[in-house]
């Protein structure tokens, strides 16, 4: 009798529970990412109108200095220089990631043979730990002894400097980025042309079109809310990078590849200047929300397109 | 089917098989490159042209496996990625099915899981740092562990809500008319069917742990230090022997990869579904 009793008792508040599951299942997830990502954030908010460093971080007596935090980083001239420098290695390594990804795409897209092989081979890059990639990337930019040096000098040139000098630091970052990214963007777009409807390009050989005017007017139209969403989720990407930049050259020589985000880590962890460095991540923050929105509105596109 | 041939017979396609030859060797020469030289000594590493034959030996890898604390670093690793990973799939499936059956909270919970996988980790690193050393996990297991599930699961929440709304509604309704509660039709009937967005998402996660390296470096840098941070130091400490550089890339590298390797064509298939469509 007793033990019946409490079995319907259980079923009750399993019964309660299982017509309520969907608002159960997702309490986890939400006091997750409550206490890992959005108080955080909050606390990132806080910190950042108060005065904050190393002697006084575990204290809760902050003080309060409203923007003025924000104001320092926005007259700090080297932080300036490092957010123009993120854009412009942004727009650069986007750009190069898009233009290869979409030769990558079209060539896996023919009836070649050994497709496996070559889809393994454009997988592995994507999923090589930056850390490793920037490793033996500073090898193979070594000014004595690198590869790319080695070759350089086969075609008759002097060796350059690479990663010791500012100019082609910049272009060498650059350029390990997109080979390192252009992966992902290749597997993509694959995805995007494989759904494309082959009659549209059946049509338009029939009717005589270069196989330039299909690629413009079938295949790009035809792809426009997958390339919208790959240049958005890359662009974020490219704005947060910090791995890679870590690995190969610490921002230097000199400042010349110190990106917002390596400029964020130098403030907070090797200057200790918790609060401009979470006025910084604020800044961050709003960059990568608008880039986001951008995103959110070419994934909605897509679903209604 | 896009047409990149050019010519007619025998020599249709060349311009394709260019272009993928190419590709290729651009993609895969430099990780060889640095194998290569992980299982070289002394004068080869640096002898130029590239020495091809050469008699390959694991001493940079018997060095650093003999270096100090190092198999307490690989513990580390393997633990926290193992953890995190089992963690994050268990609270993701749960969350990724709500929102994609039951719609909990609309498009406002969908676009913020979208949000919160954008929202960069170095932005995160500085609160948590001050956050986990409050509650005195800094530098330890779960604390890095922890830190992981909060990056990782936003990302495992948006790859597997589409997997789920390709289960056909008839199915679960067949299940739920046999008498199944909802709790029953999810773990029996969806989340058998949504295997392969499991496998896609353990092995994102898994690699994503395995490779992470920003909360590593913030959270965790000395006590708890894991095979990320161990290979970035290696840039001062050991800045001339290529060798040993190489050798603790070729093992960060290697096991992410023989795991992609096997599930390739999931992999391909998940990011197409999760990856680009909403």
């Amino acid at each position: 009798m007793k033990t019946k009793r409490t079995h319907i008792g259980n079923r009750g508040l399993l019964a309660w529970c299982d017509d309520h599951l969907g608002i159960i299942f997702i309490l986890p997830a939400m006091a997750i990412l409550c206490l890992l990502v959005i108080y955080p954030l909050f606390f990132n908010i806080n910190m950042s109108l108060h005065k904050v460093n190393m002697l006084n971080f575990k204290s809760s007596g902050w003080d309060f200095v409203g923007l003025r935090n924000y104001a320092d980083v926005l007259t700090d001239k080297t932080v300036l220089m490092s957010l123009l420098r993120t854009f412009l290695f942004m727009v650069v390594t986007v750009a190069g990631q898009v233009v290869l990804g979409m030769v990558g795409a079209l060539t896996l897209n023919t009836k070649i043979k050994a497709k496996g092989l070559f889809t393994v081979s454009v997988l592995l890059p994507m999923m090589m730990t930056p850390i490793a990639v920037g490793l033996f990337w500073r090898i193979l930019f070594n000014r004595q002894w690198g590869l790319i040096n080695y070759f350089i000098g086969l075609l008759g040139f002097d060796p350059v400097p690479w990663l010791y000098e500012s100019g082609t630091a910049f272009a060498a970052v650059c350029f390990v980025q997109i080979w390192w990214g252009v992966s992902f963007v290749i597997l993509v777009l694959l995805g995007g042309l494989s759904s494309l409807p082959p009659e549209q390009f059946e049509a338009a050989e029939i009717d005589g079109a270069t196989k330039w005017q299909s690629f413009r007017y079938i295949t790009l139209p035809g792809m426009k809310s997958v390339l919208n969403t790959v240049i958005m989720l890359r662009a974020i990407d490219a704005f947060r990078e910090f791995d890679l930049i870590y690995t190969l050259t610490q921002g230097g020589p000199g400042d010349s590849t110190r990106v917002f985000s390596l400029q964020l880590y130098l403030t907070s962890f090797e200057s200790h200047n918790f609060s401009v460095g979470a006025a910084e991540a604020m800044i961050l923050t709003l960059i990568t929300l608008v880039l986001a929105s951008g995103l959110i509105k070419s994934l909605s596109e897509g679903e209604n397109g | 089917m896009v047409d990149l041939s050019i010519g007619k017979g025998r020599f249709r396609n060349v311009l394709a098989y260019i272009v993928g030859i190419a590709l290729v060797i651009i993609l895969i020469a430099p990780p060889l490159y640095m194998i290569s030289i992980s299982l070289k000594t002394g004068r080869d590493v640096f002898s130029m042209p590239p020495k091809f034959i050469f008699t390959p030996s694991f001493e940079n890898y018997k060095e650093i496996f003999a270096s100090r604390g190092f198999l307490e670093t690989v513990y580390n690793t393997v633990i926290i990625s193992v953890l995190s990973t089992l963690l994050t799939e268990m609270i993701g499936a749960m969350a990724a099915y709500s929102i994609a059956k039951f719609r909990t909270g609309g498009r406002p919970v969908l676009y913020s899981v979208l949000i919160m996988r954008v929202l960069p980790s170095v932005v995160l690193g500085l609160p948590l740092f001050i956050m986990f050393s409050k509650m005195r996990i800094l530098d330890t297991i779960e604390g890095l562990t922890l830190a992981y599930i909060g990056f990782l699961l936003p990302n495992t929440v948006w790859l597997m809500i589409p997997f789920f709304q390709g289960i056909s509604k008839s199915i679960e309704e067949a299940a739920r008319i046999d008498g199944c509660t909802n709790f029953r039709t999810f773990a029996s009937v969806s989340l058998p069917l949504c295997r392969s967005g499991l496998i896609v998402t353990t092995v994102y996660n898994i690699t994503g742990a395995w490779n992470h390296f920003y909360y590593a470096l913030t959270l965790a840098p000395t006590k708890t230090r894991v095979l990320s941070v161990e290979a970035s130091q290696y840039v001062g400490e050991y800045a001339v022997q290529w060798g040993t550089v190489a050798a603790i890339s070729a093992v960060l590298i290697i096991p992410p990869a023989i795991l992609i390797f096997f599930i390739q064509k999931q992999l391909v298939a998940g990011l197409a579904l999760g990856g680009v469509k909403g």
